[in-house]
């Protein structure tokens, strides 16, 4: 089975070279963000989702230029792909970053330990369509449309008139066997994520019963020694609720700047897919950004064990989204690769998965007034969407393999090729049925 | 509970007029804006409010745009507080993709609402008959000339048939009730706070939207209007207000009905089979057209259907009675977007509008029965629905609706399929078709490549001032 990664590259821009490179990464979009000759992604086959960000530079500090992508592993073997494939555009995009050699020519090997040189952990990610390659991503919605076109054809003349989905299901299989054209994808094994054993309800119970069985422990183990850790989780609480109560928050003092609005607008709703990069400070101090690695931590977690059915917490339209913390605990970077509107995406995050939201954002600067780390913060609607707009910058490039898919969609097609396999009972044939 | 000041909010958000079958909408323009304000000082004391009155015979409500606030004069610091989407207007490119006005519906070819002829305000009157209504109409317009109001759009709603729409539908049967106004007995899934369509009460959020505001250090005090809930040292010009949305959609009835005849034909030499045309086009809806909802009546048209509109989709999933992407599914898809049907519905009431449209134009026959709508000749007069809602959050009500909805090709995991009545025409130079497709015995139906059978004519953004705000904005 596919494993897909994140890749995170970032680099130093030169001080007075941003602008030509935002020029390089425009002239590139304009003339087609998939095939051009520099960077011709479309050809890159390890890959999902693409983008470069010019992130501004704070305290002083240089812009950086930020790389992502979503990948399937190994790691190796996608940059040397992207490298092999892209060298030209690559070499072009760094030469503007201020630690690439220009003598190099541009090297493949340069560039591989220039790249990997550059290459930042996540603290967090989350994949919406879990074990599945870009190419069996595009193979399986060829499949599918293959089918509904057969389906069509024969319907049109009432060719299934009194059949049973079984019928139906078998006229389907042979029409799709004769074609040879899936073969080796109707080969592979079934690569549907499975369901988690147990809840993530459960678990949090659990993993909470277990917190309290060890505080309860400790005090048998050593009375001092509980004692200790309760009161190191009440001054935890406690200077938490003073800060929480004492930080300021005032969104609406701060204006949404119409330019970048314009700016990002233009970037969104093109089809299907949109993206989101969003940029925020830390807030100062030990406890938040101790806290806020700990919150990442569980997301990551969960987003890897439980959210394995391309639903993250109750939203169905996350490709693939990272955390990332730069800058040495200063910002937290969050990258989205996303389908359907702007609104629905923020709307959903408030409607569905403010908790988690808030536990992450509330350690960020002028978050909605929040309550013990997950309580109101996010459901303080439009100056939630406020907030978030203001920190949105503008993705400057960005690359899908496949813009036209949703994750529901790439889910239901592996359920579709899945169900061509082995044998079925009327009733799940009939259900599979309904996929199509 | 904060009590509902029906007297000075405008009759049109809390009442659809019913007992007022006859309507005409007149779109102004201002070119003197001290004149302008001398009319609409006197206009003030004319219009309707939202109190009971049974012996009503006649009704004026009056709305602004974002331009015509600023052609009489209001100040920039209070029209900066307005949201973005009354500052920006309807006409814009982004707006324009969010609405689905692309082709022959892109605001550069509107008759009313773009660059070319923009609008300040919008005057609606409602009569119980076409005379009365006339006079009405009569009486306002003899004022214009003189306080040098220009008629931008006159557009003439006469009533049809049966509350019927243009392609032969019962309309504006599924409307959310305003909770804090709502009779014993009514349906409580339908339940919306005020909030959601008055600015000044509570939302659905347990908030207040945004609402425009006036610095009472900026303005000698305004006594008249209310303390803004959200700003210190504020008025709240928005109180007892709302957002207005008007797009003038022009129906093309012969080419709808002509579509689906096409579609049924088994061949084209085989004659037209009303009763499948009728079933097709009732799938495309999700009512039959007796407003009858295929939730309740899958199979058949109870041709007279007085019941309550209640029923959920939680129970169909997968469109079987129902198809997934009918209209009213797409409009209002109720309890279906959540695994739990309750936090569904909760969430799906976040996302509702008033409507208060009216049909224009004359019927292409008078009966509005489908079959005599499909053997209708065309007579190349203009028709339509002239949509009209209230909210107060128009990118979280009204254009999510549009966009994460009616317009979405992906919507509740379909693959390539709009609304198929008024959804957005196929990108096809993307790659992305029109289709539509339901669950059938023994396998689903598709059609592909539907055309648009609904066209923007034009469109604005309006706000629509609470009675005191109103005299506010005219004495200033």
């Amino acid at each position: 089975m596919t494993i897909q990664g994140a890749l995170t590259i970032i680099s130093p821009i030169r001080k007075s070279q941003v602008d030509l490179l935002r020029n390089v990464l425009e002239d590139m979009v304009k003339h087609d963000v998939e095939d051009n000759p520099a960077f011709p992604l479309i050809e890159v086959k390890t890959i999902h989702f693409a983008r470069f960000v010019i992130i501004p530079g704070i305290n002083g500090k240089p812009d950086q230029l930020l790389f992502s992508s979503d990948f399937d592993e190994p790691l190796k073997e996608h940059l040397h792909e992207l490298v092999t494939k892209g060298l030209k555009g690559l070499h072009a995009i760094y030469s503007y970053c201020a630690d690439y050699c220009q003598n190099n020519e541009g090297t493949i090997s340069y560039m591989l330990q220039y790249l990997n040189l550059h290459t930042v952990s996540c603290n967090a990610s989350y994949v919406g369509t879990l074990g599945r390659s870009m190419d069996q991503i595009i193979q399986e919605s060829r499949l599918r449309e293959e089918i509904q076109i057969f389906l069509d054809e024969k319907n049109s003349v009432d060719g299934f008139k009194d059949m049973d989905a079984l019928q139906i299901r078998n006229e389907i299989k042979e029409y799709i066997n004769k074609g040879k054209k899936f073969e080796s994808l109707l080969d592979s094994e079934n690569t549907y994520p499975k369901k988690p054993f147990v809840s993530l309800k459960l678990t949090m119970i659990l993993l909470l019963a277990l917190l309290v069985l060890l505080i309860i422990a400790s005090f048998y183990l050593n009375k001092y020694l509980g004692f200790v850790i309760v009161v190191f989780l009440a001054i935890i609480y406690i200077t938490l609720r003073i800060l929480e109560i004492i930080d300021a928050v005032n969104i609406r003092s701060e204006n949404l700047n119409p330019d970048i609005l314009r700016k990002l607008r233009d970037r969104e709703d093109k089809i299907v897919q949109n993206q989101l990069t969003h940029i925020v400070e830390i807030k100062k101090g030990v406890l938040r950004i101790f806290i806020l690695k700990g919150i990442l931590n569980i997301v990551n977690f969960f987003a890897k064990y439980f959210y394995t059915q391309g639903n993250l917490g109750g939203i169905p339209s996350i490709h693939f989204a990272r955390w990332i913390i730069i800058d040495q605990n200063v910002r937290l970077v969050f990258l989205s690769n996303y389908d359907g509107s702007w609104e629905n995406y923020l709307g959903d995050f408030i409607d569905k998965a403010s908790i988690g939201l808030t536990a992450v954002w509330s350690n960020t600067d002028n978050f909605p007034k929040t309550h013990n780390l997950i309580q109101e913060g996010a459901k303080d609607e439009q100056n939630f969407k406020h907030w978030a707009r203001i920190r949105q910058i503008p993705t400057d490039f960005w690359y899908s393999s496949y813009k036209l898919m949703s994750v529901e969609n790439i889910n239901n097609n592996t359920l579709i090729r899945q169900g061509l396999r082995g044998e079925m009972n009327l009733r799940n044939a009939q259900k599979w049925l309904m996929r199509l | 509970m904060n009590k509902i000041e029906t007297k000075d909010i405008q009759g049109i958000i809390l009442r659809g007029y019913g007992k007022l079958p006859e309507a005409c909408y007149a779109l102004l323009r201002f070119t003197n804006s001290a004149l302008a304000k001398s009319w609409l000082n006197k206009l003030g004391s004319r219009l309707t409010t939202g109190e009971k009155e049974n012996e009503r015979k006649s009704a004026i409500n009056f709305s602004f745009t974002y331009e015509g606030l600023k052609f009489i004069g209001l100040n920039q610091s209070i029209l900066d507080t307005f949201p973005l989407e009354i500052q920006e207007g309807m006409a814009t490119t982004h707006r324009s993709s969010i609405l689905g006005d692309y082709n022959q519906s892109c605001p550069s070819k509107w008759l009313w609402g773009n660059d070319s002829n923009k609008v300040h305000a919008l005057l609606m009157i409602f009569a119980t008959d076409r005379k009365f209504l006339e006079s009405i109409y009569e009486n306002e317009q003899s004022k214009w000339k003189a306080f040098s109001v220009e008629l931008v759009q006159y557009i003439n709603a006469p009533s049809l048939l049966h509350q019927k729409e243009h392609f032969g539908f019962n309309d504006g049967i599924s409307q959310p009730e305003i909770e804090e106004l709502m009779r014993d007995g009514s349906n409580k899934a339908n339940a919306v706070p005020a909030g959601e369509f008055i600015l000044g009460y509570k939302n659905a959020y347990g908030l207040f939207s945004e609402s425009p505001s006036v610095n009472v250090s900026i303005m000698p005090e305004p006594e008249m209007l209310s303390q803004h809930p959200l700003k210190n040292q504020c008025k709240d010009l928005g109180h007892n207000g709302s957002y207005m949305i008007f797009r003038q959609l022009k129906q093309d009835v012969k080419k709808f009905w002509g579509f689906i005849e096409k579609t049924t034909k088994i061949n084209l030499q085989s004659e037209i089979n009303t009763k499948a045309c009728v079933a097709l086009a009732s799938k495309m809806v999700g009512r039959w057209p007796s407003g009858a909802p295929l939730s309740i009546y899958p199979d058949h048209d109870p041709i007279i259907w007085n019941e309550k509109d209640i029923f959920q989709y939680s129970d169909d999933k997968y469109g079987r009675k129902c198809p997934i992407g009918a209209h009213i599914r797409r409009a209002n898809p109720r309890d279906m977007k959540d695994d739990d049907p309750i936090q569904a519905l909760k969430i799906n009431n976040r996302h509702r509008i008033l409507r208060r449209g009216r049909s224009y134009g004359k019927p292409l026959i008078d009966s509005m029965q489908p079959k005599d709508l499909i053997n209708a000749t065309e007579d190349r007069i203009e028709r339509g629905l002239n949509f009209i809602c209230f909210n107060t959050n128009i990118s979280r009500q009204f254009e999510f609706i549009q966009q994460t909805w009616i317009n979405n090709f992906k919507f509740s995991e379909l693959y390539d399929e709009s609304d198929p009545i008024l959804g957005k025409p196929d990108l096809a130079e993307r790659g992305l078709r029109r289709n539509f497709s339901y669950a059938d015995q023994p396998i689903r139906r598709r059609i592909r490549d539907l055309p648009s059978f609904v066209e923007t004519r034009g469109g604005a953004y309006f706000f629509t001032p609470g009675i005191r705000a109103f005299k506010f904005i005219a004495g200033i």
